[in-house]
């Protein structure tokens, strides 16, 4: 997505390159933030500091690794911490019926407004700790490899299937506990 | 179940969030970017100064403690710190055999071989007359 090039010129400072590091950026990372924070604005916050964090470190990148992977490893971590500080994501009652309008919906193809997705993915994943929910959100949501995973979270592949695992175990129940059985 | 969970995760997949004011964002990081760290350097770095000086100095220390031990194997006593008993007679020149030596060492040498060979003859005459 971008080029060694514009990585290059960033690392000597270049703070227009940077910009378009940012433009092509921003849309995933915020993707992930939202999905892991269930947060408009604390998942705004994270792409803010996820892009400092990469302005201030870039120098140190190694271009033997994927470019994407490390601004997904510094995105997650900026995440989990946050999870970790923060309470659990407990729903609320809209939260529930808009979950409940989008299980039932008949037209699946409609896009959903951040704040119903935001609902969706709170229902469906609050018994989840944090690091399920960020395998969770990076497998089934984001749909990335098992290994690409293990590169983001410096888990080994044991503790990625076995998070997923407990994940998906957590999220059935839970549906079952709203009638989806 | 499976299916109603694989049916959930299938259509959130396709559910992307919207970026409202992408460009707002943007000049909000960009307004907000600090400095850079400086780049990771292996001679820079203090760990590996700290190793270079560490090294000099032990290679310095082990330079000196070679020189030191090769100095004193080679030099020549000047002085006798210690004389026991044994060669008392020789330092005074009662020698009792004749002398040839050409150092201290090789005279005291000879001296205490002598005086080894006259006790063990003592020995046996004192074991002579105990016998009989």
């Amino acid at each position: 997505m971008i080029d060694q090039h514009v990585i290059q010129q960033c690392q000597q400072g270049d703070q227009s390159a940077f910009r378009s590091i940012v433009n092509s950026y921003q849309r995933l990372v915020f993707s992930i933030a939202l999905r892991m924070l269930c947060d408009e604005d604390s998942a705004k916050d994270a792409v803010q500091a996820t892009f400092i964090k990469v302005w201030q470190s870039i120098r140190s990148y190694n271009v033997k690794y994927k470019f994407q992977t490390w601004v997904y490893t510094i995105v997650v971590r900026i995440c989990l911490d946050q999870l970790k500080k923060s309470n659990r994501l407990d729903p609320m009652p809209e939260d529930e019926a808009r979950f409940a309008e989008y299980a039932d919906d008949v037209s699946p193809q409609r896009q959903l407004e951040n704040a119903e997705l935001v609902s969706v993915i709170k229902t469906l994943t609050n018994r989840l700790s944090p690091k399920q929910r960020m395998v969770f959100t990076l497998i089934y949501l984001e749909n990335l490899e098992s290994s690409e995973v293990q590169q983001i979270t410096g888990m080994n592949a044991d503790q990625v299937k076995s998070n997923l695992s407990l994940a998906k175990k957590y999220i059935k129940e839970q549906l079952k506990l709203l009638g989806y059985e | 179940m499976n299916d109603k969970f694989d049916d959930i995760i299938l259509r959130l997949q396709a559910q992307q969030p919207t970026l409202d004011n992408a460009d707002e964002l943007t000049d909000a990081i960009m307004a907000a970017l600090p400095d850079q760290q400086p780049a990771p350097s292996s001679v820079d770095s203090p760990a590996p100064r700290i190793l270079y000086l560490f090294r000099n100095i032990s290679s310095a220390a082990a330079v000196f403690l070679i020189a030191l031990f090769v100095w004193q194997y080679n030099e020549e006593p000047n002085v006798i710190p210690h004389v026991s008993s044994a060669y008392e007679p020789v330092l005074s020149h009662e020698l009792p055999f004749a002398c040839e030596c050409s150092s201290f060492n090789e005279c005291a040498s000879q001296y205490l071989a002598q005086r080894a060979q006259t006790n063990s003859l003592k020995n046996k005459i004192r074991k002579h007359y105990e016998n009989n």
